[in-house]
């Protein structure tokens, strides 16, 4: 158990190299993580959907309270939150596929083998 | 008959009133206490410094490994500084999950004003980030660049609903996985207690099946709730 810092640092970094390149072969085959992340993805959308037409109902809701211009505030500001709403799909995409290129410049951390869920 | 949505129900222990507001400490309040000071002498218990790790010492770095790997893959060099930040958010949902699967416990995660009071943490202190770290200029956030003046009102309201929209996406999405699993989990033991020793194996077997179900949504939820707040933190740091 001798080990100097540099010995160990290099250890370390070939039992990692060893295990990317397994459990990257295994996500060739198998069910990976990518279909996990699929799945986790489709699941979001809808949650994404609802909260953006929510907020935009709740903002709606207190304009036409304070300005009293009743089924007018409400109306606009709900159509602005289901755009709002796409736009958040939209930007999930984005997300996601952005932090996967970045998880391949340092794959070295176990935590950014990414089920972005 | 039990109903499958009696074990959401707050009870308090202690009843406190102060200036007729009603702060009792609840059951929930005792299982988030339970939670945090179970994570925190978790960690300290096995907490090491040998280089090579014992296995005991190996779970703390594992999820320290974890947390520092999802910061460090959105934000890049400067994330060891906001480490403890989302470490403890993973904490305390992680806890609350998988407390809560415990028999006879509670899930503190299943009301959404506990969830949604987290998120609403969560999202004011990465604004506060982004504002301490860009001043005024931080809400440049709400208006992409390249858009025409004449669209910019418009584009500030469709920004500021999807930028508050996080907070209510957050805490529901939590909120409605934990209560469905538990909700899931008490109706098919009614089912057993209903059939009897016979049948009422097979809901039983159906269940534990469910409950390895559980554990896993219980860790992936509490991966999604942190990883979110990290792209969230990503955006305030890096503003486009």
């Amino acid at each position: 158990m001798s080990l100097t810092h540099e010995e160990l640092s290099k250890k370390i970094e070939v039992a990692k190299e060893k295990h990317n390149r397994k459990t990257s072969e295994n996500n060739i085959y198998g069910i990976g993580s990518n279909e996990a992340s699929m799945m986790g993805k489709a699941l979001r959308v809808g949650t994404e959907m609802v909260s953006a037409i929510l907020v935009g109902g709740l903002f709606g809701y207190w304009i036409d309270k304070i300005f009293d211009i009743a089924p007018f505030g409400m109306t606009i500001m709900m159509f602005s939150g289901f755009i709002a709403s796409i736009l958040n799909i939209y930007r999930m995409e984005d997300n996601t596929s952005s932090s996967e290129n970045k998880n391949h410049k340092n794959n070295n951390f176990k935590g950014s083998k990414n089920i972005d869920a | 008959m039990h109903s499958p949505l009696e074990q959401f129900v707050i009870k308090p222990m202690f009843h406190i009133n102060v200036a007729n507001v009603d702060i009792s400490f609840t059951q929930s309040s005792l299982w988030m206490m339970g939670g945090i000071a179970f994570a925190t002498f978790f960690l300290i218990a096995l907490r090491g410094k040998n280089t090579v790790p014992t296995r005991w010492q190996n779970i703390p770095e594992l999820f320290y490994e974890l947390v520092y790997g999802m910061v460090a893959s959105q934000i890049g060099d400067k994330a060891s500084k906001y480490v403890p930040f989302i470490f403890t958010v993973l904490m305390t949902v992680l806890m609350g999950n998988f407390l809560g699967l415990l028999p006879y416990s509670f899930t503190y995660t299943s009301h959404i004003i506990v969830t949604a009071s987290l998120a609403t943490i969560c999202l004011t202190i990465v604004t506060l980030i982004g504002i301490v770290l860009h001043g005024w200029h931080f809400f440049s956030l709400f208006l992409p660049k390249g858009v025409p003046m004449f669209m910019a009102p418009l584009m500030i309201m469709i920004e500021v609903i999807s930028y508050l929209s996080r907070i209510i996406s957050l805490s529901v999405r939590l909120f409605a996985n934990m209560v469905a699993g538990h909700t899931m989990l008490k109706v098919f033991a009614l089912f057993s207690t209903m059939f009897g020793i016979g049948i009422g194996i097979a809901p039983m077997l159906i269940n534990v099946c469910f409950y390895a179900l559980e554990l896993l949504v219980a860790l992936v939820q509490a991966y999604i709730f942190t990883m979110l707040t990290c792209i969230y933190l990503r955006d305030a740091v890096e503003l486009h």
